[in-house]
């Protein structure tokens, strides 16, 4: 009967949910209980790991999809190898660790702890490059937020910032490689991504390779892109500084591990590994020499041993980049525990180390070297052991790194940095002067030109129709007083006129009429009394008497008939 | 006519019926005006998602009555996946905020108008994604900006609130009218304002027409979503609009920018005819991108700074539109919604500080992480969801954007630094967090606890942002099926 439980993805869920778990608890027990609490949480987790390394390499489907591409984990013995071999430094430091110092840690202390232990076990195993990086990108959070401490210490919140954009940057880095490979690839499948990135136009696999390369600086804490780890160094605890320490470049140095065949896939990305890391190297130990730079022993030791690392996949073979793979932890493992318990015996191993790693690397690897590059390997290793001696003479003050002299305080840096006086240049410049006052100077500028419309045309326009006006006036004026006042005078004139001319005629005619009737009456009744003489001079008719009786008579028959 | 076509209608006409109650009711208080408004508003939300079966088996759902038939014009509104993307977002704005305005104190005077307004501003927006007719769309269209400039003239801060929502009305009126002039060219081509018949016939024009058209389109409605250089009007807006208004602003208005650019040039002309523009709509979206985050790094209003991240995530979302490619389109719808989802919450946070320190200046505000950490909590989520932290939502949609930008084969230099200019948007994050949670200067006046009506809200809106970051499945299917909407199953 076929077995219904994958024991692999049980192992998976189990290795990734138990410190889950442990941050629950964490926040819920009394202080004292922390560190046991952490110290059976990565016991847990190492049993399940184990059990998946026996469970075999093998690909896991969950089921799950993100972003329509289906969820994958890739169970391989380098990333479990390399998953345990930096839990088990985490276990060392929580036991040995002094009880009063992890007592002093807080549980948001210890939860970043946890929380940082299944986002990098989701980075280690993860077959989908876009969960692997979401899952590196929360650890770098994690890892930023450990120098994190209080509200009230501004200083705290700077350093996380810096710290935070600088792992972001890488995580921005990775991000534009991954997406670049897929349009590609069409896949988010790591294995056939690589197997796809090796194939891809030139011009785009160079900035897939400048991708990478960015971020693996950034990760691997070469110098000067791991002055973020420098800064966590500094200010965080050191039980939550192996978040920064060790998980981080150890997923660092495992992306290289997998994405060697994209270095490898042309000569000029192996020359630009090769010699950036060389140069990086040298360049560090000259400005530490002329002190321009003061790095903690951890980080620049750290920056020197991953920038071999870089050197070396040119030459990689196979199994053996996993072996110097595991060194370098180890190395790193050693300078960390040498940081907290800073005993000499320990200081000669970490100073020596270097130069057994790179022996032995060469010795077995030696036919992959062509012998300039073997020289140039060893000339320089053996430079990094003689100047980290030398820094040995001098060593660096007990405890925590100081600031440097001269330099401004943190405090009183703004946030964000340079960035900040080109945003205010240009907030001054061209959104206040430009944007901002564009409109009101815009409204200005038309509120001047209709003022001046108004007093220059408007104006005048008024002004033209005042004269026109007044013309019109003095016109009328004029005409009033030179044709009307004439055409008055005319017609008074010919009223005088017909009045003198009425006059004249009335007294003409009636003086005349007056004096011709009163010579006419005078005639008249001179006439009629000469007529009147006349009359009684002259003797009655009596045979004419009776005609009006006749008519008197004719009447009264008229009306009597 | 079906029964579901009905109900379409009600998204519309039922917010209407609230408007009048609120006129009508005068004597209303500030709870019976926002319980009005919100079950109105309630209706445009419940109503889609009751069609939602029927519109995954018609894909698409119309409604058309006449309204002046001898113009050819109708009461027609379609709901398509585009629309329920933008439509829901919208109206979740607008629910959001109108729950948020019952802590806040604008809105207390004349709160009928007051929410009669706001259910308008959403009425104009609801519209505008719905609106199958050209002539209904601008209608719609100018309806939200006279809503928008009546409340922040009438219940704006300050006294400059005349000034601005003038310059907000004559800038944004500029960009309609652009639109206005492209409608009407469409009108008189083909003698329908019918906005399915024009999408079937607007490939026939001649293809100086088209571009011209494009071009007039896409200015138009840059001028709404904020896109630099014709983003002046945004920051002042912003500043002076009534909290709530300031929501609905940046979380839903923005939005519609977008919607116009797919529903119209995008919809209307094939492929060749865009692809022209995309570069420089590329450009556009990365100049915008990187501007407005370093204006909100300058900036010392807290209002002002997160309304420049406003510019700079538009300039995300046309960066992905200018792509022309499946996964740079559907991001930038994702973009949308979630850009809403953080801005809205991020205002409301905003809200609180000013409310809680009577302060608005960033210096003057400080030490507020160890004495609020519920609202400490929400800024943070908020600020690292808007600078693409995963597994918060942005991040999903930002890579989408980004990945469309290589699809694009446009220029992986352009594609790069458009990802890396990204982090900026992590730089004034950050800053706006350090000054005002962290530190021990803390304004003279300072409530002792966040006010429980304005956290509400705020809490919801972070736990719903961390949720849509987890599970992005049903947004990006819609997503998808809004391009193919827009494309017609090109993509």
């Amino acid at each position: 009967m076929p077995s219904v439980i994958n024991f692999s993805l049980v192992a998976l869920i189990f290795v990734f949910t138990i410190p889950l778990g442990a941050t629950v608890l964490t926040l819920l027990c009394r202080p004292e209980h922390h560190r046991r609490v952490c110290l059976a949480g990565i016991g847990v987790v190492m049993i399940g790991l184990l059990a998946l390394f026996l469970g075999g390499e093998a690909d896991i489907l969950t089921g799950l999809t993100f972003m329509g591409e289906p969820i994958i984990f890739s169970i391989s013995n380098t990333a479990i190898l390399l998953y345990a071999s930096t839990l088990l430094p985490l276990g060392y430091l929580v036991w040995r660790n002094p009880p009063d110092e992890t007592l002093a840690m807080t549980p948001y202390q210890w939860s970043l702890l946890h929380l940082s232990l299944s986002a990098g076990f989701v980075a280690f195993i993860s077959g989908q490059f876009m969960i692997r990086y979401i899952a590196l990108d929360v650890v770098g959070l994690l890892a930023a937020m450990t120098v994190l401490t209080s509200f009230s210490v501004t200083s705290g919140l700077k350093q996380f910032i810096i710290i935070f954009q600088i792992l972001r940057l890488g995580d921005l880095s990775l991000l534009a490689s991954i997406l670049l490979i897929n349009h590609f690839s069409g896949t988010l499948e790591i294995g056939p991504m690589i197997a796809a990135a090796a194939e891809m136009p030139p011009n785009a696999r160079l900035w897939v390779f400048l991708g990478f390369l960015m971020a693996l600086w950034i990760k691997m804490a070469v110098w000067p892109f791991g002055i973020w780890q420098e800064k966590v160094h500094r200010h965080a605890p050191s039980v939550t500084f192996w978040i920064s320490g060790l998980m981080i470049p150890a997923l660092g140095y495992y992306l290289l591990y997998r994405i060697t065949p994209i270095i490898n896939s042309a000569a000029i990305f192996q020359r630009i590994s090769l010699f950036s890391a060389l140069a990086l190297v040298v360049l560090m130990i000259l400005l530490n020499t002329i002190k321009q730079i003061r790095y903690a022993r951890f980080s620049q030791l750290g920056g020197v041993m991953s920038c071999f690392l870089l050197a070396a996949i040119p030459f990689s073979n196979g199994k053996l980049l996993v072996y110097y793979l595991m060194g370098l932890l180890l190395h790193r493992w050693l300078m960390l525990l040498e940081d907290e318990v800073q005993k000499p015996a320990l200081r000669v191993l970490t100073v020596l180390f270097p130069l057994l790693l790179n022996s032995l690397w060469l010795g077995f690897n030696y036919s992959g070297f062509p012998p300039a590059v073997s020289l140039g390997w060893m000339v320089v290793t053996v430079l990094v052991v003689a100047w980290d001696l030398y820094l040995q003479y001098k060593p660096e003050p007990k405890g925590r790194f100081p600031e440097q002299v001269g330099q401004v305080r943190l405090e009183d840096q703004p946030y964000g940095g340079f960035l900040v006086n080109i945003a205010e240049w240009l907030n001054n410049e061209l959104e206040l002067a430009v944007f901002t006052q564009g409109p009101v100077k815009f409204a200005e500028f038309f509120e001047g030109l209709a003022g001046w419309v108004y007093r220059n045309v408007e104006g005048q326009i008024e002004k033209l129709w005042i004269s026109i006006g007044r013309l019109l006036v003095a016109l009328s004026e004029g005409t009033l007083s030179n044709v009307e006042g004439r055409i008055e005078k005319l017609w008074i004139s010919i009223g005088n006129l017909l009045v003198a001319l009425s006059e004249g005629t009335l007294r003409k005619v009636e003086e005349d009429a007056t004096r011709s009737t009163t010579a006419v009456m005078g005639n008249a009744l001179n006439s009629l009394a000469d007529y009147e003489k006349n009359v009684l001079k002259k003797s009655l008719r009596w045979d004419l008497a009776w005609i009006p009786f006749l008519l008197v008579m004719i009447l009264v028959m008229l009306f009597v008939l | 006519m079906k029964p579901y076509q009905i109900l379409l209608s009600g998204i519309t006409i039922l917010p209407v019926i609230g408007v009048i109650i609120l006129l009508v009711w005068r004597k209303a208080t500030k709870i019976q005006a926002a319980i009005v408004g919100i079950v109105s508003e309630s209706f445009a939300l419940v109503i889609p998602l009751v069609l939602l079966s029927t519109l995954r088996k018609e894909g698409a759902i119309f409604f058309s009555v006449p309204w002046i038939p001898n113009m050819n014009i109708s009461f027609s509104l379609e709901l398509n996946w585009l629309a329920l993307t933008f439509l829901l977002t919208e109206v979740l704005a607008t629910l959001a905020a109108m729950i948020y305005s019952l802590g806040d104190q604008d809105g207390d005077k004349h709160s009928h108008y007051y929410y009669a307004l706001l259910l308008l501003f959403s009425l104009g927006m609801s519209g505008t994604t719905l609106s199958n007719d050209v002539f209904l769309f601008y209608i719609f269209w100018e309806l939200m900006l006279i809503a928008s400039v009546l409340l922040i003239l009438a219940w704006g801060h300050g006294e400059l609130r005349f000034r601005v929502s003038l310059k907000y009305f004559i800038i944004t009126h500029l960009g309609s009218l652009m639109v206005l002039v492209c409608l009407i060219t469409l009108y008189v081509n083909f003698g329908t304002a019918n906005l399915s018949e024009l999408i079937l016939h607007a490939s026939t024009l001649p293809r100086n027409t088209q571009i011209f058209l494009t071009t007039f389109f896409l200015i138009g409605f840059c001028v709404k979503m904020a896109i630099f250089p014709l983003h002046i009007w945004l920051p002042d807006a912003h500043t002076v609009a009534p909290m709530p208004v300031t929501i609905i602003l940046a979380a839903a208005m923005l939005a519609m920018g977008t919607f116009g650019v797919l529903r119209f040039p995008y919809s209307l002309f094939p492929l060749e005819t865009i692809q022209p523009f995309a570069i420089w709509l590329m450009i556009a979206g990365l100049v915008s991108e990187v501007y407005g985050a370093l204006m909100a790094l300058a900036e010392q209003e807290i209002k002002r700074i997160i309304a420049y991240s406003s510019v700079s995530q538009m300039g995300y979302i046309l960066f992905g539109l200018g792509t022309l490619t499946a996964r740079g389109m559907q991001g930038a719808i994702m973009h949308v919604v979630y850009h809403a989802i953080v801005k809205a919450m991020l205002f409301m946070v905003v809200g609180i500080i000013i409310t809680v320190t009577k302060e608005r200046d960033i210096r003057n505000v400080g030490g507020l992480g160890g004495k609020l950490p519920i609202l400490t909590a929400c800024a943070a989520i908020g600020l690292l969801g808007i600078s693409g932290m995963p597994p918060l939502g942005i991040f999903n949609s930002e890579w989408m954007i980004f990945a469309g930008g290589f699809d694009s084969g446009v220029s992986i230099a352009l594609t790069v630094i458009t990802l890396i200019g990204s982090l900026l948007t992590l730089v004034y994050a950050l800053r706006f967090f350090g000054k005002i949670f962290f530190g021990d200067q803390q304004p003279a006046e300072i409530m002792e606890q966040s006010p429980r009506a304005l956290l509400v809200p705020t809490v919801a809106l972070t736990v719903f942002l961390v949720i849509e970051g987890l599970l992005p499945g049903p947004l990006l299917a819609w997503a998808a099926q809004g391009l193919s909407t827009v494309f017609g199953g090109v993509f």
